[in-house]
């Protein structure tokens, strides 16, 4: 039987299945105690979708596909995550990377790629993973970045 | 509410957190100390500075969450879906 919630938030009231929850068992960094959360997509800021909790619909974060951003991002998920998530295959895995979106200078917006979001689509569990050792940082910039991207794009050609 | 417990150890001796978490003090140079650490998989470990600066910009994302428009930003560039 599908349950649907409605919840109240700054994009107006929207409608959960609850088939869509997303359950983050640590919770987030920063929200630990906030473990129920699902992405909404909205036409105007496509690609960039939110990550907004149930519980506390204030509570968004802006996300994308980290790809779109950077075409040669790598994934390392660990056994641990693997097992947590209960992950059988890399076709149930999801990712999205949060957004720093300085108000007041948009175009300067950051993504944190050291950090992605893994998201099992079977069974929507999900971690926001820290690739503690690996060459990414917290915050590079969107828009160099996508220069970066293209360059790597145009020698495939 | 959360107390700190401090105990005093020896290089090579350990601290047992739970049945599944063990911290050896591995080696003591100078001013640092190596610790190794025992733990099940599904429990993460990290420098806390690291997980303090992901807190701080979890944060900081959620603050700033206007709907803005992706292509005033990237000029309408657009990639492949890799995944």
């Amino acid at each position: 039987m599908v349950k649907i919630q409605k919840i109240v938030t700054k994009f107006g009231e929207l409608e959960i299945d609850e088939e869509n929850l997303i359950h983050f068992e640590e919770g987030i960094p920063g929200f630990e105690k906030h473990k129920n959360f699902v992405i909404v997509e909205r036409k105007e800021s496509e690609p960039i979708k939110w990550l907004v909790c149930i519980d506390e619909p204030n509570i968004v974060l802006p996300v994308i596909d980290p790809w779109l951003i950077r075409v040669d991002y790598d994934v390392k998920i660990d056994e641990g995550t693997i097992e947590m998530l209960e992950i059988e295959s890399e076709k149930d895995v999801l990712i999205v990377c949060v957004l720093v979106i300085p108000p007041d200078n948009p175009k300067n917006m950051t993504i944190n790629l050291l950090a992605p979001i893994v998201i099992n689509v079977k069974n929507n569990q999900a971690r926001q993973l820290i690739m503690e050792g690996s060459e990414y940082k917290i915050r590079h910039k969107v828009n160099e970045e996508i220069k970066r991207s293209q360059k790597i794009l145009l020698k495939k050609v | 509410m959360i107390s700190l417990l401090v105990l005093s150890r020896k290089k090579e001796e350990s601290i047992m957190i739970g049945e599944n978490i063990e911290i050896k003090i591995v080696k003591i140079e100078g001013r640092s100390v190596k610790i190794g650490i025992i733990a099940p998989k599904g429990i993460r470990v990290l420098r806390k500075e690291l997980y303090d600066e992901i807190k701080k910009e979890n944060i900081e994302a959620a603050k700033n969450t206007v709907l803005i428009s992706f292509k005033d930003i990237t000029g309408g560039v657009k990639f492949e879906n890799k995944s």
